[in-house]
């Protein structure tokens, strides 16, 4: 099983049907498509054995064949969002040390650089065996600095095979690319697409992210692959009309929670529309467990989510309960199976602690702790809690305790951050700012922290209120930010 | 003469006019993120007929930007 097969196949059998409908660059056929891959490996190639490619393209064609030509050369890459901040791409390029990076604009680097041209082709099309790792994606780290996760080829092929097999994508579909491909929910659409013969389209604009239902209408999309928050956003713009997108026949929930309200919602708006709901980190590659929403779960409004699903084929969760024993009631959920990445890349400490090996019953096992608590009801998991400090945000992963180091850094006084209705407040202890020095604040933290982990606003405190224990009471933390903020 | 691109982006930024300064924009004003920018749009969009595309979503990021987008609509 290979994902460079599987894509090769597709080409042989539907070379004249159209890769990708881009609106920067245009259509462009498997055939022409697989050639413009062939162009990216054989550059690849000639770096040696397996080498490093960090990819720093906009969503689009060009960015599509750089990484499959990756997975067709044998090399690793790392896609980065082009709209990160230089420190944080420095961070990165630092961790990574790439052979190679790609990209089109100016990317600040001594390191080799290929800049990529839309109409390059090549011939050649061969399939090198490898078995360096298919890609690492750099998640938010608590220290501040990202973790590189690093998947191996196996586990990217399998993840694969089974989205298209439950969501069953065939060559007729026309499949958005709405994540930013730093984000490991673009593995489903891109690879999911390529090795099926579909049609994919890149949300690529700011326009076509923040007014998704615009862009699902105009271009046909037929399977959606988003996160659930996004959905909220199309319904406070008021733009989930009934019957507004009668083209849509899948959308897959990842990254967060889905709720019954955003399947009520969508299901306005996409009368035919199957929905799915999955869950798993970017430690097991993109999703470990799918379930096809019916109207019965949505009655289960208790729980903070929809019910997770179950585990795909080749994989296990474990509940592990607070005294650290095996629960089948409720506990951090604990995956093993084919999915396990190798871990963080050149990081064994992070790699160490989070992934083990432990006998849980059935003998020594690899095993990774996700530091996520779930119940389990009548058969089926519910996600309850993070047991850490990382949250999401339009389901990006953010560690809070790298906001509040950049905040601290740049308010030079401790800081925390804390999450409240969807947004990261910053809390600072012992100054007290102005809306200027708050400014000032946010556009220091702004060099190294992602659009999307940037506080939405930062708090004053004469001192942080504490526990018995002596730790920062962030619950106490929580009543008073939501008291300022009321004010 | 920015009083009206102010009390948009105070509807917008859900806060009071007098928290937008002239000097106000986006990725400064702390309120100024992705969905205050998407409602600044559909603002626009439904009280002065804008038509909502990449370079103005991009490109109107200051209130002298908003002035002159109502002013360019209102003038035809």
């Amino acid at each position: 099983m290979s994902i460079a097969q599987d894509f090769f196949n597709i080409v042989q059998r539907y070379g004249n049907r159209i890769a990708v409908d881009d609106p920067e660059s245009g259509l462009i056929t498997y055939k022409d498509f697989a050639g413009l891959v062939a162009y990216f490996a054989n550059h690849y190639r000639q770096l040696g054995d397996a080498p490093r490619i960090l990819i720093h393209l906009p969503q689009g064609t060009l960015a599509y064949a750089a990484m499959m030509g990756s997975v067709v050369s044998g090399a690793t890459y790392a896609p980065v969002n082009v709209r990160s901040p230089d420190a944080r791409l420095d961070m990165i390029l630092d961790q990574f040390l790439p052979d190679l990076v790609v990209s089109s604009s100016g990317l600040n680097t001594n390191l080799p650089i290929l800049k990529p041209d839309i109409t390059a082709r090549c011939n050649e099309f061969t399939i090198a065996p490898s078995l360096a790792s298919s890609y690492v994606i750099f998640t938010s780290g608590s220290t501040g600095v990202p973790k590189g996760v690093e998947i191996t080829r196996p586990a990217h092929a399998r993840y694969v095979k089974k989205f298209i097999k439950y969501s069953g994508i065939i060559p007729e579909d026309r499949v958005s690319q709405h994540p930013a491909i730093s984000f490991d929910a673009s593995v489903s659409d891109i690879y999911g697409a390529l090795t099926s013969g579909a049609t994919l389209i890149p949300f690529g604009s700011n326009v076509d992210k923040m007014f998704p239902a615009r862009k699902i209408k105009s271009a046909m999309i037929s399977v959606w692959n988003s996160t659930s928050s996004v959905i909220d956003l199309m319904e406070n713009s008021g733009e989930l009309e009934p019957d507004s997108m009668p083209d849509l026949v899948v959308f897959n929930s990842c990254g967060e929670a889905l709720l019954p309200r955003h399947v009520l919602a969508l299901k306005k708006a996409a009368p035919n529309v199957q929905i799915y709901n999955t869950y798993g980190p970017t430690e097991t590659t993109v999703a470990i467990t799918y379930s096809s929403i019916n109207n019965d779960d949505l009655i289960c409004i208790k729980h903070p989510s929809l019910p997770l699903g179950d585990t795909a084929a080749g994989t296990r969760i474990y509940l592990i309960d607070s005294d650290g024993k095996v629960s089948d009631l409720e506990g951090e959920i604990v995956i093993a199976g084919e999915q396990l990445a190798v871990g963080y890349w050149n990081n064994p400490e992070q790699t160490k602690k989070s992934f083990r090996t432990v006998d849980i019953g059935q003998g020594p096992e690899r095993v990774y702790f996700t530091g996520d608590w779930a119940k389990k009801e009548n058969g089926k998991l519910f996600f309850i809690e993070r047991i850490d400090h990382q949250v999401k945000v339009n389901g990006y992963r953010i560690e809070l305790e790298e906001v509040a180091k950049a905040v601290s850094d740049a308010a030079k006084s401790a800081a925390v951050a804390v999450q409240l209705d969807n947004k990261i407040y910053a809390v600072v202890e012992g100054k007290v700012f102005n809306k200027s020095d708050i400014q000032d604040i946010l556009q220091t933290t702004a060099k190294t922290l992602d659009r999307y982990a940037q506080p939405f606003d930062i708090v004053c405190v004469d001192s942080f209120p504490k526990t018995e224990n002596d730790k920062v009471d962030l619950a106490a933390i929580k009543i008073e930010v939501r008291r300022q903020i009321d004010n | 003469m920015t009083t009206t691109a102010k009390t948009i982006l105070a509807d917008a930024l859900e806060c009071s006019v007098d928290d937008i300064l002239d000097t106000s924009a986006r990725g400064m004003h702390p309120k100024w993120d992705s969905l205050a920018h998407v409602r600044l749009m559909l603002i626009l969009e439904s009280e002065y007929n804008f038509v909502i595309n990449n370079d103005n979503f991009e490109t109107v990021n200051t209130v002298s930007d908003i002035q002159s987008a109502i002013e360019e609509q209102t003038n035809g």
